[in-house]
Protein backbone atom coordinates (compact mmCIF):
# COMPACT_ATOMS: atom_id res chain seq x y z
CA UNK A 1 0.00 0.00 0.00
CA UNK A 2 3.00 2.27 0.75
CA UNK A 3 4.40 1.72 -2.84
CA UNK A 4 1.11 2.61 -3.88
CA UNK A 5 1.63 6.19 -2.27
CA UNK A 6 5.11 6.53 -3.28
CA UNK A 7 3.84 5.94 -6.66
CA UNK A 8 1.48 8.12 -7.07
CA UNK A 9 3.45 10.66 -5.37
CA UNK A 10 6.17 10.20 -8.41
CA UNK A 11 3.59 10.32 -10.61
CA UNK A 12 2.52 13.33 -9.57
CA UNK A 13 5.63 15.57 -9.26
CA UNK A 14 6.56 14.49 -12.82
CA UNK A 15 2.80 15.70 -14.37
CA UNK A 16 3.48 18.96 -12.15
CA UNK A 17 7.09 19.82 -13.93
CA UNK A 18 5.61 18.84 -16.81
CA UNK A 19 3.01 21.54 -17.00
CA UNK A 20 5.11 24.40 -15.03
CA UNK A 21 7.88 24.00 -17.31
CA UNK A 22 5.70 23.58 -21.06
CA UNK A 23 2.74 25.60 -20.36
CA UNK A 24 4.39 28.92 -19.08
CA UNK A 25 2.72 28.66 -15.66
CA UNK A 26 5.25 31.15 -14.14
CA UNK A 27 5.11 31.64 -10.46
CA UNK A 28 1.45 31.18 -10.24
CA UNK A 29 0.92 28.40 -7.25
CA UNK A 30 -0.73 25.60 -8.43
CA UNK A 31 -3.00 23.72 -5.85
CA UNK A 32 -3.44 19.54 -6.56
CA UNK A 33 -7.35 20.20 -7.19
CA UNK A 34 -7.27 23.37 -9.47
CA UNK A 35 -9.38 23.66 -12.46
CA UNK A 36 -6.51 23.47 -15.10
CA UNK A 37 -9.37 23.70 -17.87
CA UNK A 38 -11.29 26.71 -16.36
CA UNK A 39 -7.72 28.45 -15.45
CA UNK A 40 -7.02 27.82 -18.96
CA UNK A 41 -3.36 26.05 -18.23
CA UNK A 42 -5.09 23.05 -20.62
CA UNK A 43 -7.01 23.49 -23.63
CA UNK A 44 -7.71 21.11 -26.77
CA UNK A 45 -4.33 22.42 -27.82
CA UNK A 46 -2.15 21.71 -24.86
CA UNK A 47 -4.14 18.58 -24.67
CA UNK A 48 -2.37 17.22 -27.65
CA UNK A 49 1.27 17.36 -25.71
CA UNK A 50 0.05 16.56 -22.32
CA UNK A 51 -1.29 13.23 -23.74
CA UNK A 52 1.80 12.56 -26.01
CA UNK A 53 4.16 12.99 -23.06
CA UNK A 54 2.19 11.20 -20.55
CA UNK A 55 2.17 8.37 -23.48
CA UNK A 56 5.93 8.34 -23.95
CA UNK A 57 6.74 8.48 -20.20
CA UNK A 58 4.59 6.51 -18.73
CA UNK A 59 4.90 3.79 -21.77
CA UNK A 60 1.01 3.91 -22.30
CA UNK A 61 -1.43 4.57 -25.00
CA UNK A 62 -4.64 6.83 -24.17
CA UNK A 63 -7.72 6.12 -26.15
CA UNK A 64 -9.98 8.50 -28.11
CA UNK A 65 -12.82 7.60 -25.77
CA UNK A 66 -10.44 8.29 -22.19
CA UNK A 67 -9.85 12.01 -23.51
CA UNK A 68 -12.54 13.58 -21.45
CA UNK A 69 -12.76 16.44 -19.50
CA UNK A 70 -12.79 14.40 -16.14
CA UNK A 71 -9.61 12.79 -16.77
CA UNK A 72 -7.52 15.99 -16.91
CA UNK A 73 -9.75 18.29 -14.58
CA UNK A 74 -7.06 18.66 -11.96
CA UNK A 75 -3.81 17.58 -11.28
CA UNK A 76 -5.35 14.82 -8.88
CA UNK A 77 -7.69 14.03 -11.79
CA UNK A 78 -4.63 13.38 -13.78
CA UNK A 79 -3.02 11.32 -11.41
CA UNK A 80 -6.19 9.36 -10.31
CA UNK A 81 -6.68 8.51 -14.81
CA UNK A 82 -3.27 7.32 -15.10
CA UNK A 83 -3.03 5.02 -11.81
CA UNK A 84 -5.91 3.28 -12.47
CA UNK A 85 -4.63 3.06 -16.06
CA UNK A 86 -1.67 1.55 -14.87
CA UNK A 87 -2.83 -0.69 -12.53
CA UNK A 88 -5.54 -2.06 -15.56
CA UNK A 89 -2.29 -2.80 -17.92
CA UNK A 90 -0.41 -4.07 -15.07
CA UNK A 91 -3.10 -6.81 -13.94
CA UNK A 92 -3.63 -7.35 -17.74
CA UNK A 93 0.27 -8.10 -18.28
CA UNK A 94 -0.04 -10.33 -14.82
CA UNK A 95 -2.84 -12.56 -16.59
CA UNK A 96 -0.82 -12.90 -19.62
CA UNK A 97 2.30 -14.25 -17.49
CA UNK A 98 -0.13 -16.22 -16.02
CA UNK A 99 -1.39 -17.95 -18.83
CA UNK A 100 2.42 -18.48 -20.00
CA UNK A 101 3.48 -20.30 -16.93
CA UNK A 102 0.48 -22.67 -17.38
CA UNK B 1 -42.36 19.18 -39.04
CA UNK B 2 -40.87 22.73 -39.05
CA UNK B 3 -40.60 24.14 -42.28
CA UNK B 4 -37.09 25.06 -43.81
CA UNK B 5 -36.28 28.89 -43.26
CA UNK B 6 -35.19 31.23 -45.56
CA UNK B 7 -32.70 33.90 -43.67
CA UNK B 8 -30.81 37.07 -44.82
CA UNK B 9 -27.43 35.50 -44.75
CA UNK B 10 -25.70 39.19 -45.08
CA UNK B 11 -27.38 40.07 -42.32
CA UNK B 12 -26.45 37.42 -39.83
CA UNK B 13 -23.42 38.42 -37.63
CA UNK B 14 -22.53 36.52 -34.21
CA UNK B 15 -20.21 38.46 -32.01
CA UNK B 16 -18.21 36.70 -29.46
CA UNK B 17 -15.65 38.71 -26.65
CA UNK B 18 -12.96 38.22 -28.99
CA UNK B 19 -14.26 37.92 -32.68
CA UNK B 20 -17.25 38.65 -35.08
CA UNK B 21 -18.60 35.67 -36.82
CA UNK B 22 -20.13 36.79 -40.71
CA UNK B 23 -21.10 34.40 -43.87
CA UNK B 24 -18.14 34.15 -46.09
CA UNK B 25 -18.57 35.87 -49.58
CA UNK B 26 -16.44 35.92 -52.52
CA UNK B 27 -14.91 38.84 -51.75
CA UNK B 28 -13.21 37.28 -48.32
CA UNK B 29 -11.53 34.74 -50.62
CA UNK B 30 -8.14 36.40 -50.25
CA UNK B 31 -4.60 34.23 -51.21
CA UNK B 32 -3.96 33.86 -47.57
CA UNK B 33 -7.46 32.28 -47.30
CA UNK B 34 -6.16 29.73 -50.35
CA UNK B 35 -2.96 29.32 -48.52
CA UNK B 36 -4.52 27.53 -45.34
CA UNK B 37 -6.27 25.24 -47.47
CA UNK B 38 -3.10 24.55 -48.83
CA UNK B 39 -1.32 24.03 -45.92
CA UNK B 40 -0.96 20.28 -44.86
CA UNK B 41 -0.58 21.31 -41.43
CA UNK B 42 -4.33 23.24 -41.10
CA UNK B 43 -5.72 20.81 -43.09
CA UNK B 44 -3.95 17.60 -41.60
CA UNK B 45 -7.13 16.38 -39.90
CA UNK B 46 -9.58 17.13 -42.30
CA UNK B 47 -11.32 14.30 -43.93
CA UNK B 48 -12.09 14.67 -46.98
CA UNK B 49 -10.30 14.33 -50.76
CA UNK B 50 -6.91 15.87 -51.06
CA UNK B 51 -6.66 18.47 -53.97
CA UNK B 52 -5.63 21.65 -54.88
CA UNK B 53 -7.52 24.54 -53.67
CA UNK B 54 -7.58 27.59 -56.26
CA UNK B 55 -9.21 30.73 -56.51
CA UNK B 56 -11.94 29.31 -58.84
CA UNK B 57 -12.68 25.74 -56.49
CA UNK B 58 -13.10 27.97 -53.31
CA UNK B 59 -15.09 30.45 -55.42
CA UNK B 60 -17.41 27.38 -56.24
CA UNK B 61 -17.71 26.11 -52.72
CA UNK B 62 -18.49 29.68 -51.03
CA UNK B 63 -21.23 30.14 -53.14
CA UNK B 64 -22.33 26.82 -52.99
CA UNK B 65 -22.37 27.25 -49.10
CA UNK B 66 -24.02 30.87 -49.41
CA UNK B 67 -27.12 30.07 -52.11
CA UNK B 68 -27.40 26.22 -49.86
CA UNK B 69 -30.48 27.07 -47.20
CA UNK B 70 -28.28 24.04 -45.44
CA UNK B 71 -25.32 25.47 -44.84
CA UNK B 72 -24.21 28.18 -42.95
CA UNK B 73 -20.34 28.80 -43.43
CA UNK B 74 -18.59 31.69 -40.93
CA UNK B 75 -15.78 33.27 -41.73
CA UNK B 76 -14.27 33.65 -38.17
CA UNK B 77 -12.55 37.64 -38.27
CA UNK B 78 -11.26 39.42 -35.24
CA UNK B 79 -12.70 42.20 -33.48
CA UNK B 80 -9.50 44.33 -32.60
CA UNK B 81 -8.58 44.61 -36.59
CA UNK B 82 -11.32 42.73 -38.82
CA UNK B 83 -8.72 39.96 -39.53
CA UNK B 84 -10.03 36.13 -41.27
CA UNK B 85 -8.57 33.81 -39.22
CA UNK B 86 -10.81 30.94 -40.00
CA UNK B 87 -13.84 29.35 -40.75
CA UNK B 88 -16.93 27.70 -39.09
CA UNK B 89 -19.24 25.67 -40.75
CA UNK B 90 -22.87 24.97 -39.10
CA UNK B 91 -24.46 22.72 -42.51
CA UNK B 92 -26.06 19.54 -43.42
CA UNK B 93 -29.04 20.70 -41.72
CA UNK B 94 -31.75 18.49 -42.21
CA UNK B 95 -34.86 20.34 -41.10
CA UNK B 96 -36.84 17.49 -40.91
CA UNK B 97 -34.93 16.20 -38.36
CA UNK B 98 -33.90 19.54 -36.97
CA UNK B 99 -30.24 18.71 -36.86
CA UNK B 100 -26.79 20.30 -37.92
CA UNK B 101 -22.77 19.55 -38.67
CA UNK B 102 -20.77 21.71 -37.05
CA UNK B 103 -16.93 21.64 -38.05
CA UNK B 104 -14.57 24.58 -38.08
CA UNK B 105 -10.33 25.19 -39.48
CA UNK B 106 -8.41 27.92 -37.70
CA UNK B 107 -6.26 29.10 -40.68
CA UNK B 108 -3.87 31.10 -38.69
CA UNK B 109 -1.75 28.96 -36.56
CA UNK B 110 -0.67 32.15 -33.93
CA UNK B 111 -4.17 31.68 -32.91
CA UNK B 112 -4.12 27.96 -32.22
CA UNK B 113 -4.11 27.02 -28.59
CA UNK B 114 -5.93 30.14 -27.95
CA UNK B 115 -9.63 28.89 -26.92
CA UNK B 116 -10.58 30.29 -29.95
CA UNK B 117 -12.60 26.64 -31.14
CA UNK B 118 -14.43 26.42 -27.76
CA UNK B 119 -15.47 30.22 -27.56
CA UNK B 120 -16.82 30.41 -31.17
CA UNK B 121 -18.43 26.99 -31.56
CA UNK B 122 -20.37 27.93 -28.27
CA UNK B 123 -22.21 31.21 -30.39
CA UNK B 124 -22.42 28.97 -33.13
CA UNK B 125 -24.19 26.10 -31.31
CA UNK B 126 -26.55 28.28 -29.75
CA UNK B 127 -27.53 30.02 -32.78
CA UNK B 128 -28.33 26.71 -34.08
CA UNK B 129 -30.37 26.01 -31.39
CA UNK B 130 -31.95 29.67 -30.57
CA UNK B 131 -32.27 31.16 -34.17
CA UNK B 132 -32.51 28.02 -36.28
CA UNK B 133 -34.62 26.14 -33.83
CA UNK B 134 -32.44 22.77 -34.05
CA UNK B 135 -32.64 20.19 -31.50
CA UNK B 136 -29.61 18.63 -31.88
CA UNK B 137 -25.60 19.18 -33.16
CA UNK B 138 -23.07 16.71 -34.40
CA UNK B 139 -19.54 16.34 -34.78
CA UNK B 140 -17.43 14.33 -36.54
CA UNK B 141 -13.46 13.97 -36.37
CA UNK B 142 -11.22 11.24 -37.23
CA UNK B 143 -9.65 9.09 -34.85
CA UNK B 144 -6.64 10.57 -32.68
CA UNK B 145 -7.47 14.35 -33.78
CA UNK B 146 -6.65 14.68 -29.81
CA UNK B 147 -7.43 18.81 -29.78
CA UNK B 148 -10.89 18.08 -31.39
CA UNK B 149 -12.11 15.25 -29.24
CA UNK B 150 -11.30 17.20 -26.03
CA UNK B 151 -12.92 20.54 -27.60
CA UNK B 152 -16.07 18.77 -28.12
CA UNK B 153 -15.83 17.39 -24.45
CA UNK B 154 -15.18 20.70 -23.26
CA UNK B 155 -18.50 21.67 -25.33
CA UNK B 156 -20.43 18.80 -23.77
CA UNK B 157 -20.10 16.64 -26.75
CA UNK B 158 -21.11 12.87 -25.83
CA UNK B 159 -19.79 10.24 -28.18
CA UNK B 160 -22.41 8.32 -30.14
CA UNK B 161 -20.68 6.08 -32.49
CA UNK B 162 -17.22 4.93 -34.31
CA UNK B 163 -17.45 3.83 -37.92
CA UNK B 164 -14.75 2.02 -37.94
CA UNK B 165 -11.34 2.66 -41.00
CA UNK B 166 -14.53 4.67 -42.17
CA UNK B 167 -12.21 7.56 -44.35
CA UNK B 168 -8.59 7.78 -45.61
CA UNK B 169 -6.31 10.08 -43.63
CA UNK B 170 -2.73 11.15 -44.29
CA UNK B 171 -2.37 7.27 -46.48
CA UNK B 172 -4.25 5.64 -43.51
CA UNK B 173 -7.54 3.89 -42.86
CA UNK B 174 -8.62 5.66 -40.17
CA UNK B 175 -11.88 5.39 -37.36
CA UNK B 176 -14.57 8.64 -37.71
CA UNK B 177 -15.85 9.38 -34.75
CA UNK B 178 -19.64 10.99 -34.38
CA UNK B 179 -20.21 13.16 -31.11
CA UNK B 180 -23.45 14.77 -30.37
CA UNK B 181 -25.00 17.38 -27.80
CA UNK B 182 -28.68 18.09 -27.48
CA UNK B 183 -30.25 21.22 -27.08
CA UNK B 184 -31.05 20.72 -23.89
CA UNK B 185 -27.58 19.53 -22.48
CA UNK B 186 -25.97 21.92 -24.00
CA UNK B 187 -28.04 24.87 -22.12
CA UNK B 188 -27.22 22.88 -18.74
CA UNK B 189 -23.90 23.02 -19.21
CA UNK B 190 -23.83 26.86 -20.17
CA UNK B 191 -26.93 28.18 -18.57
CA UNK B 192 -25.96 31.77 -19.30
CA UNK B 193 -26.73 31.43 -22.99
CA UNK B 194 -30.53 30.50 -22.38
Amino acid sequence: MRGYYIFRKKIKKIIKKFIYESFNIGEEKLHDNDPLIHKGIIDSYRIVELTCFLEKTFDITIEDDEIIVDNFYSINSIVEFLSKKMKNIKSDNTHVKEKKIR
Amino acid sequence: MLKRRKFDKDKIIIYTPRFLLRIVKTADITPRYIEWLNDLEVTKFIVKRRKKETVESVTKYVNEKWCSSNDFLFGIFTREDNRHIGNILLGKIDWYHRVGEISNLIGEKEYWGKGVGVEIDKFVIHFAFRDLLLRKIIFRVASGHRASIFKSRQLGFSLEGRLRKHAVLNGKFVDVLYFGILKDEFYTLFPDFK
